[in-house]
């Protein structure tokens, strides 16, 4: 059941409208039938794999919790580590491995017969497998209380907002949430549909028009010309970002209008000026699950400048493998790691100084954000390409095959760009010069109808109506 | 004060929105709807809307159907009212076509429906959307429809399409000069239409439930509306043919045809002794497969053979 499909709004309307009347534990109650629900209209095969993690970290934080000897508080941890991570490797990376090998394999001569095992991934089992982890290892440093009630646990786990697509939610955030009475306010209604309305316009009728532009740019064979694929990359980067944020905002306004506070997951991540600050706005949930449970515990920057560099690159490539299991994934990651290692290094051999004259700081900013974001889509390059070689082949066009193409291709998809990006590029520039991601609701009235109107004739004109699949439910 | 301003504080945002949609839409289905039409079913819904199409015998059927009853009308055969459209509005579209016709236009001396097969169909098509969910917009009819259907979102669908902006989107997007145009209503490109297909026939967990639940008192959703179609000639007094449209000649011999035309015409003897007013042929006729274009419509070439043929065997039943 996708947000942009009939079904789920039926859904949600009829589960919202039994949710509003009921009290607390039955709300729970019925949030996790409802989670099921969603989650099996998908597959209801893959329920059982939530089912089993579920159960596995309820007991196993409650053993690491009744536990006073460190030994076995590591062993319950390392049995839900193993098991969670097990299985998110046999659902997601064993295909790759096993691949991997058999080409390593191949190219020292040995012949191995390929093992098929057609196995299909789970959707969102990355987001949920992360989710849960995150609890056993709070849990584990004592940082938070195990769960009394295993509904309880287990409606954290599958609450349908974030269950498939993220944000990857902490225990320590959400759970609180989800054993106290929670209240439905004005403030959380009006803001929650202002994100789900918000949220469809960016998924249906910006990612979903931009879609076929960037298929058609990566369905093609080389030689690609230069323009095209730097339009084409301008294109994908509008195209992830709208797809990833317009779910995580849809997830966010439909807790909000439940009485739910999930966190913020994009906070305008294009105008970033430096990696370590694209990441501080780029898929919050995971960078900072991966700073606190990954790059912390490696030793973070406690170490030296050459551990810290480690920690960093380990962090990313293992952060690139989450989105995926393929090659390209892994190289995505190892380019993150080069931007945030290249930019400590030179924040410490030079550290910034703003100038003192502001119009000088804001062109510097500007300057700092338009050539940012084309390292970004040179990512975004690796991260969307088909196949090795199809990265070799753009990269060489994107530097020396610059051909100016004829005016009506040039027109097309510029005006497609613009056409389907402007009125969000103009409304989170007042966001940003606002730092208000609510700005929208503050304008005055006529304005803010107007723009309500324009984004609502764009998903009904323009919305492309066969429901798409999220991209990021593939990670 | 608060209150009496209530409308214009922060959080109205979206009853203006409504405000200035309805006003937008009215406007929009006045200047849109005769200027743009999409296929045969808008332009026959618009027609009968709008035109008197008063004839003592009215032929509904499939494409097939609407092929040959054209091309008798070009022989000069003018006694019926030619509202045979497509395959793809089934049986439900068929009765909804009729009900409409009767709105408009004298009752009727008879009803011929001309089409391979009216029990078949459960609104599961890949273009039961455009020509059904974007054609039949009026209460009743997107009540009837998502009852029958057991399925809101089916309804919900509906429901968008009588905004006139929704129901003329692909005119819109067509306005805008550079923008491409997916012809989401025109068609699936190739390579999908099979994989579609074979999703539509799955029948998913969801679906299995409903009809656990719900079950349906006939076995397909066009049988339900073949019997209200009887129902309604019989209520009105008007006599029903059904006439089987034309097939391969390679086609019509294959073991699961024969299956399916046996189960067809049993079902038609059952229903027939309650339906005094019904009759049908059990006779489908069969021509070579280069009289066929493209497996199911005929050859422009051979039309004017096939139509004079069921033109002779119409004029000896129906004619008055």
């Amino acid at each position: 059941m996708l947000f942009n499909s009939a079904e789920f709004i039926i859904f949600f309307v009829v589960l919202y409208g039994l949710y509003v009347v009921l009290p607390h534990r039955p709300q729970n109650l019925l949030l996790l039938a409802g989670s099921y629900i969603f989650y099996a209209a998908w597959d209801w095969r893959f329920l059982s794999l939530i089912l089993i993690s579920t159960v596995i970290d309820y007991y196993c934080a409650h053993a690491i919790d009744r536990s006073d000897m460190p030994r076995r508080k590591k062993a319950f941890l390392t049995v839900s580590m193993v098991s969670n991570l097990g299985l998110l490797g046999i659902f997601k990376y064993s295909n790759f491995f096993v691949h991997s090998m058999i080409s390593l394999l191949g190219r020292f001569g040995l012949e191995v017969q390929p093992l098929t095992l057609n196995i299909i991934l789970p959707m969102g089992i990355s987001f949920y497998t992360f989710q849960t982890m995150s609890y056993t290892i709070d849990v584990y440093r004592g940082q938070l209380k195990p769960a009394v009630n295993i509904l309880d646990f287990a409606l954290y786990v599958t609450l349908f907002p974030q269950l498939v697509a993220g944000p990857i939610e902490r225990a320590s955030n959400l759970f609180p949430q989800v054993i106290r009475p929670r209240k439905i306010s004005r403030y959380g209604i009006t803001h929650g549909a202002y994100l789900i309305f918000w949220g469809y316009f960016q998924k249906v009728f910006i990612a979903d028009n931009i879609a076929p532009l960037v298929e058609k740019l990566f369905e093609g064979s080389a030689p690609y010309n230069g323009v095209h694929v730097l339009l084409g990359l301008y294109a994908f980067a509008l195209q992830i970002y709208c797809d990833f944020a317009g779910y995580s905002n849809i997830a966010r306004g439909l807790a909000f209008c439940m009485g739910f506070r999930f966190m913020l997951n994009f906070n305008l991540p294009y105008f970033a000026t430096n990696p370590s600050d694209f990441w501080a706005r780029w898929h919050i949930s995971l960078s900072t699950w991966l700073r606190d449970y990954l790059y912390i515990p490696l030793g973070g920057n406690r170490k030296g400048t050459w551990f810290t560099y480690r920690n960093l690159a380990l962090t990313m490539i293992l952060g690139g493998l989450w989105h995926g299991a393929a090659w390209n994934f892994v190289l995505w990651g190892i380019y993150q790691g080069i931007l945030l290692i290249g930019h400590r290094w030179y924040r410490a051999v030079r550290p910034f100084v703003a100038p003192a004259v502001p119009w000088k700081a804001a062109a510097l900013r500007v300057l700092h954000t338009v050539a940012f974001f084309h390292l970004v889509c040179l990512g975004w390059l690796l991260f969307r390409a088909e196949s090795l070689h199809q990265i070799g082949a753009m990269l060489s066009a994107l530097f020396t095959g610059f051909v100016w193409p004829s005016q009506l291709v040039l027109e097309h998809l510029v005006a497609a760009i613009l056409f389907f990006g402007g009125l969000m590029m103009v409304i989170e520039w007042f966001q940003f010069r606002s730092s208000d991601l609510y700005v929208v609701l503050k304008w005055p009235l006529p304005v803010r109808v107007a723009v309500y109107l324009l984004m609502f004739y764009g998903l009904v004109i323009f919305g492309v109506q066969d429901a798409q699949s999220f991209i990021y439910f593939q990670f | 004060m608060k209150s009496r301003w209530f409308f214009l504080t922060a959080g109205s945002g979206v009853f203006w929105l409504l405000v200035c949609a309805v006003s937008v839409e009215t406007a929009a289905r006045s200047c849109l709807s005769p200027r743009f039409f999409s296929h045969e079913m808008d332009e026959l819904l618009w027609k009968l809307e709008h035109e008197s199409c008063d004839k003592p015998v009215v032929m509904l059927g499939d494409s097939v159907g609407r092929q040959i009853s054209l091309a008798m009308r070009g022989r000069g055969d003018t006694y019926f009212a030619p509202l045979a459209t497509s395959a793809a509005v089934e049986t439900a579209g068929q009765y909804f076509v009729f009900l409409r016709y009767l709105e408009h236009n004298r009752k009727p001396d008879r009803v011929i429906l001309f089409m391979r097969n009216p029990l078949d169909g459960d609104l599961r098509k890949v273009c039961t959307e455009n020509y059904v969910q974007r054609c039949f917009t009026r209460w009743r009819e997107i009540g009837s429809l998502t009852w029958q259907a057991r399925d809101p979102a089916f309804g919900l669908r509906m429901l968008s399409y009588r905004l006139a902006s929704a129901k003329y989107r692909l005119h819109l997007q067509r306005t805008i000069p550079f923008l491409p145009v997916k012809d989401s209503f025109e068609g699936i490109p190739e390579d999908q239409l099979l994989e579609r297909k074979k999703s539509l026939r799955k029948q998913s967990l969801k679906q299995r439930l409903i009809s656990l639940l719900l079950p349906r008192s006939t076995e397909t959703i066009s049988e339900y509306y073949f019997l209200k179609l009887l129902d309604e000639c019989r209520r009105r007094s008007i006599p029903l043919y059904f006439q089987p449209t034309p097939m391969r000649e390679s086609k019509i011999s294959t073991p699961e045809e024969t299956l399916r035309r046996k189960a067809l015409f049993s079902r038609m003897g059952e229903l027939a002794p309650d339906y005094p007013l019904f009759s049908y042929s059990d006779v489908v006729k069969s021509y070579p497969d280069r009289y066929f274009v493209d497996g199911i419509h005929i050859q422009q070439s051979k039309l004017s053979q096939v139509s004079e043929e069921y033109a002779d065997l119409m004029d000896q039943i129906h004619a008055p």
